[in-house]
């Protein structure tokens, strides 16, 4: 099959060809190489946990009151200290990276497809009833306070983190739709569009070959800053008691429960898991940044 | 067109960043008498002489008649005057009843009322108002209602005149008198000139009997009257200068109830010396950590005690024997050592401060006997071999995290006799209606509750009493009509050594019933100023809930 | 098409998606666990006491009933009777909804001047060090929950340093002149209205670590994503056309680049400010501030369900009314969007 020739289309290269100049383009930073580094090391950690940390059972129905709220540094069996139950800090942090990263992981790849092709064919057929049902349909959606949307579904359904993941995506399919519905309405009007739809080039292909490898940029930005806010998310419903049932190490609803009533006295049980978080979203922004940037001419 | 943009930036600059600044250096140099107020602005408000602030969790109703929680306690205990006063024993003693008489038949009460009381509003208080209170009272039917709607007569209870008031009743109630602590005086007319017709609540002829108005004022004669109330913020009570009792010399000139909701903010507050008593639900080891810095830390019993409810209808726990395996598995010490510390452990199947609780011989932490009475029970040896067949479920309420260790522990000590538990976070709402239902019921609540008056009846009526069965104080569902029998027998004896007699025979038979862990009697802390001097926590609490911060009794010596 | 239409027919829509939205909650606040009269009253109350109180509170109506009530007493500016409060919810919203809109209006100003500072000035010095060090303090302001950053702040600015209140709107002696002369309801105006611009102050004062708490995850997001676009269009032909012709790079900068590179944070920040009334409560609960957020989310714990729809409901007005204020802006900064407009 012949690809169109168009000034804008990158595709057009030959394969090998088209990916040294993406990693030559990524790895022109190298904070995106850092990037690259952190996020394998928070994947890795986040698929082996229960193998590498040093107290597994932890993570679970434990405790220890003797060893309750040992600070960190000081103990060389609890290097991060323990919490309000025993428990090591650093195998929950680490147990944590395994839960967070899944519940980010799966709501993400429910939410970013559906999202970004509604959000397309809405940005391309702008003005006609197709854009206009499919913006009112997200603006129901998005206007629904997350937590309401979340105890309603989790009160019909057991509150467990699988119901309450169902919930998250559910609320968060339209901000995709809205990001790429601005972005590729804007693009709607470009001459590369315009010559497509000339040329004859059926919708399909001016939407998926054309609009959205352009849209991409902003796109992939958004999903890698989202790695942290669905964390984030996930420990807001934990606090109303949704979402992660203790004792589960979720990242979010440790910093959460720990931050309300042991700061500063106690720090490191709120401190380290929300380190935790940080470098989650550090290593996910920074490979974005570097991903954006191999799209970027 | 670019320059739109560039105003555009330099205007949100101005805007979201120099505002502030800009206000206040245009406010010093234009005009300057404005200069000491500014300074004014940023520094902390001069207090009043003597402030009592202290944390609260919300919802607050300061409506005699609908409150009834321990913070809408606490406003009453300051706002209004019972008819007679909780005293440390939980006896009561005379207060606005100055004295009374008891008809033999024990169905007529009459009540000769102290003359020299008026209220906030300026009006003396009569028997009208005292007769007004009960009607509104029962009439609307929540808050303490329920302790007087089974017993009292309203239309033939009477003012004989204006300072004598009867009340007859359909039929005996041993402890009424002591109820009585939980009758306020509400102003009548004060009441009858606020009401509005036509609202969501009407109690025909008198509209919504003031419930509105009520929220945010008081109609009372208390030593505090409110000065603003905002729902779910605060409630500031001033001083009342003509109130008819004594107070103590250094009492609070104004009272600040605060809805506090976090710790950490709790905490900087009290460093900061902005609350002068926290709310009871300061964490462990943040009452440690501020009584570092200089705060103080006390408690009082609360007269309630934590509960491991156990389903007696629901498999494996409808057999005695397997309640009292738990009962003796369980680790009692390791909860008041490690997770509620210092409450002591319970010496009776209500909390032993309450009149008529007698001390009994419970159980404690023996996993032999444990074991024998699971051999003993219909589901040995099945439930040896196969625990995960007979899974017990304990839910906790997830408003007060402390109960998961508690949870924790028993499911530990379960295991070591060979059962299986799960432990669950609940929120409260969802208790609620799980324990309206039997089927819904899990197998055990964890819940603390608290008795309605100062005898040990009032629990035993709560807790095993098959009327409360489908109320969030009960999740036993015994429906055992002897045992109702008895407790409604026990309650109608006048006779105050009758009526303790047997209480003994029932906490003993519920104690062989085991329907139910005892743990322990709660005993609320709370973290207060070095220059606050609080008789409750020196040991002269008053059993009654709410009556624990009374601005007559706290005297507050700030420091210069 | 013009302004004015577009505005209408814009609103025409949120009502219509408004109403959905009403039914959907509606439906969803009466399948959330709990029983708002068993939470209302104590253990003891009589049964009868409690099914005159469901009777009163219109509880026992088939669900269509329930809302067609309700649906009729909105139209008349009754939002219901809230068991949580005790009083009507229409009460209840103007009291605590205008101090929410205080908050989250001074965050979002901070939020867009901020992450406008920071993403124009990451974007002009891309891979420089302005850009890393930008890049870095947003990574900080992104991964930790808005809350932490408000106990955090309390923490160092209010009490180690006590260079600001540990929470409330105004001090004491402010709060009692302002109560009692309120017109408007929000803190700020009143203040000013009565004349007492030591009290506006004050309230600002008390207003700065709580907006700056709820606005540094968004700003730190926003700030990310102008530099982004910037670098992303930065690239682009016309950019390279325009300075190969001689214009001055201030001009290039702000004229042809930033434009088209804040489309997508303009989005964002919309919703995000729209979002952040919704996700104010518990910065709302550490810095005791009575705003309508966490009176929702309270009420929400107590299947309080007049309080849930209406919450609902003024949520879904103020997104609406920010979405279509973005809309417009994105149409501004795009011109083709408003020409193809016209064209149709």
């Amino acid at each position: 099959m012949e690809k169109m020739r168009l000034f804008k289309t990158i595709k057009q290269s030959p394969r090998w060809e088209y990916a040294k100049r993406m990693w030559y383009k990524f790895s022109r930073s190298p904070l995106s190489i850092a990037g690259l580094l952190i996020s394998s090391v928070c994947i890795f950690i986040g698929l082996f946990a229960p193998y590498i940390v040093p107290y597994p059972e932890h993570g679970g129905l434990f405790h220890n009151f003797e060893d309750r709220f040992i600070p960190p540094f000081q103990n060389s069996s609890y290097i991060l200290g323990t919490d309000y139950y025993g428990r090591d800090v650093l195998t929950r942090t680490m147990l944590g990276f395994q839960y967070s990263l899944m519940m980010a992981g799966t709501v993400l790849s429910l939410v970013v497809v559906p999202g970004v092709i509604l959000g397309l064919v809405a940005g391309y057929h702008k003005g006609r009833w197709v854009d206009t049902v499919i913006m009112r349909i997200s603006d129901v959606f998005i206007a629904v306070p997350p937590l309401v949307l979340a105890l309603g579904i989790c009160s019909v359904l057991e509150p467990n983190i699988f119901n309450a993941m169902m919930a998250v995506s559910l609320m968060w399919w339209p901000w995709y739709a809205r990001l790429t519905y601005n972005v590729s309405s804007a693009m709607r009007n470009e001459y590369f569009v315009q010559a497509a739809e000339v040329m004859g080039a059926s919708t399909f292909h001016i939407i998926f070959k054309e609009i959205l490898p352009n849209c991409l940029g902003p796109i992939l930005t958004k999903v890698t800053l989202d790695v942290g806010w669905v964390i984030l998310i996930g420990s807001a419903l934990s606090f109303v008691g949704l979402g992660a049932q203790p004792p589960t190490p979720d990242l979010g609803t440790m910093v959460a429960t720990n931050a309300e009533k042991y700061m500063p006295d106690f720090w490191w049980t709120s401190i380290f898991p929300a380190l935790g978080i940080a470098i989650i979203i550090l290593g996910f922004n920074l490979l974005g940044d570097g991903v954006r940037d191999m799209f970027t001419e | 067109m670019n320059s739109n943009i560039n105003t555009m930036i330099v205007v949100l600059l101005i805007i979201a960043i120099i505002t502030p600044s800009a206000i206040t250096a245009y406010m010093i140099g234009t005009v300057n008498n404005r200069l000491s107020s500014i300074e004014d602005a940023l520094k902390p408000p001069p207090a009043p002489t003597k402030l009592l602030r202290v944390g609260f969790a919300w919802p607050t109703f300061i409506d005699p008649a609908v409150g009834s929680d321990y913070s809408s306690s606490t406003a009453f205990a300051n706002l209004y005057d019972p008819l007679v006063f909780p005293t440390t024993t939980g006896e009561v003693k005379p207060w606005v009843a100055e004295n009374w008489t008891v008809s033999e038949d024990g169905l007529t009460w009459t009540f000769t009322l102290n003359n020299t009381i008026t209220f906030h509003s300026g009006r003396q208080l009569k028997a009208d108002d005292v007769l007004f209170s009960m009607e509104r009272l029962i009439t609307i039917g929540e808050g303490y209602a329920y302790l007087f709607s089974p017993y009292v007569n309203l239309t033939t209870s009477t003012a004989i005149n204006d300072y004598t008031v009867q009340f007859k009743l359909k039929k005996t109630f041993g402890p009424f008198l002591i109820t009585l602590a939980r009758l306020y005086i509400v102003d009548k007319e004060e009441v009858l000139a606020h009401i509005v017709q036509g609202g969501t609540y009407d109690y025909p002829p008198n509209g919504d009997l003031a419930r509105g108005w009520l929220l945010t004022h008081d109609a009372g004669s208390g030593p505090y009257k409110t000065r603003e109330v905002v729902l779910e913020d605060h409630v500031y009570m001033d001083r009342f200068d003509n109130y008819w009792e004594e107070m103590k010399p250094n009492s609070p000139d104004e009272i600040r109830m605060l809805a506090l909701a976090v710790p950490t903010t709790e905490r900087t507050m009290l460093l900061k010396k902005e609350l002068e008593i926290s709310s009871q639900w300061l964490p462990e080891e943040v009452l440690a950590a501020v009584s570092k810095a200089g705060l103080v830390a006390g408690d009082y019993p609360g007269g309630d005690m934590f509960y491991f409810m156990m389903h007696c209808r629901k498999p494996p726990l409808d057999d005695v024997h397997v309640r009292r395996a738990l009962a003796y598995a369980m680790d009692y010490e390791a909860v008041v050592d490690e997770i509620y510390l210092d409450n002591p452990l319970a010496q009776c199947v209500v909390p032993i401060s309450l009149g008529g609780a007698t001390e009994l011989t419970m159980y404690r932490r023996d996993l032999t006997a444990a074991m024998e009475e699971l051999q003993q029970s219909k589901y040995w040896p099945d439930i040896g071999d196969n625990p995960e067949n007979y899974e017990i479920e304990v839910d906790w309420c997830a408003e007060v995290p402390a109960e998961e260790g508690v949870a924790l522990l028993f499911a530990e000590s379960a295991q070591e006799i060979g059962l299986k538990v799960k432990v669950v976070k609940t929120p409260w709402g969802k208790m609620i209606v799980d324990m309206a239902d039997q089927d819904l019921s899990p197998h055990v609540e964890t819940v603390f509750v608290a008795a309605h008056y100062a005898e040990a009846g009032a629990l035993l009526e709560t807790r095993y009493h098959s009327k409360a069965a489908a109320t969030w104080e009960q999740n036993e569902w015994l429906l055992n009509e002897t045992l109702d029998a008895m407790i409604e027998d026990a309650l109608s004896t006048c006779d105050m050594t009758e009526r303790y007699q047997k209480y003994a025979e029932l906490e003993q038979i519920i104690l062989d019933l085991c329907p139910s862990l005892f743990l322990f009697d709660h005993l609320v802390k709370h973290s207060y100023q070095p220059y606050v001097i609080w008789p409750s926590v020196l040991g002269e609490s008053i059993p009654v809930m709410g009556y624990n911060i009374d601005g007559r009794m706290i005297e507050v010596i700030p420091p210069e | 098409m013009k302004m004015k239409t577009y505005i209408a027919r814009r609103l025409g829509f949120a009502l219509f998606s408004l109403l959905g939205l009403s039914i959907l909650v509606f439906y969803l606040a009466r399948v959330i666990p709990g029983d708002p009269v068993l939470m209302m009253v104590p253990p003891g109350t009589s049964p009868d006491v409690i099914e005159a109180l469901r009777q009163r509170l219109g509880l026992k109506e088939p669900l269509h009933l329930q809302y067609l009530f309700w649906l009729g007493d909105v139209f008349r500016g009754d939002l219901g009777f809230s068991v949580y409060t005790q009083r009507s919810v229409t009460n209840d919203v103007l009291e605590y909804l205008p101090i929410s809109l205080e908050l989250v209006v001074l965050a979002a100003l901070m939020e867009i001047a901020g992450s406008f500072l920071l993403g124009v000035l990451a974007g002009t010095h891309a891979y420089k060090w302005p850009d890393n060090l930008v890049r870095i303090a947003s990574y900080i302001g992104i991964s930790v929950p808005a809350f932490v950053w408000a106990i955090v702040f309390q923490l160092i600015f209010a009490l180690q340093l006590s260079l600001f209140p540990t929470g409330g709107l105004l001090d004491s002696q402010y709060m009692d002149v302002i109560r009692a002369r309120r017109v408007t309801g929000f803190t700020s105006l009143d203040s000013l209205i009565a004349g007492r611009f030591d009290a506006f102050v004050n309230f600002v004062w008390h207003a700065t670590l709580p907006a700056l708490a709820l606005c540094i995850g968004g700003m730190a997001q926003d700030a990310r994503i102008i530099r982004a676009g910037m670098v992303e269009n930065k690239e682009k032909e016309y950019i390279a056309m325009a300075t190969s012709q001689g214009l001055p790079q201030r001009l290039v900068m702000f004229k042809y680049l930033l434009k088209p590179s804040i489309i997508p944070a303009v989005t964002v920040m919309g919703m995000d400010i729209a979002a952040m009334l919704g996700n104010a409560f518990l910065v709302e609960k550490v810095f005791r501030w009575p705003g309508f957020s966490q009176h929702a989310i309270a009420a929400m714990l107590r299947s309080d369900l007049n309080t849930i729809v209406a919450t609902v409901i003024v949520i879904g007005i103020i997104f609406a009314i920010v979405n279509i204020i973005t809309d417009i802006m994105v149409a501004y900064l795009d011109p083709r969007i408003r020409l193809m407009e016209k064209g149709e």
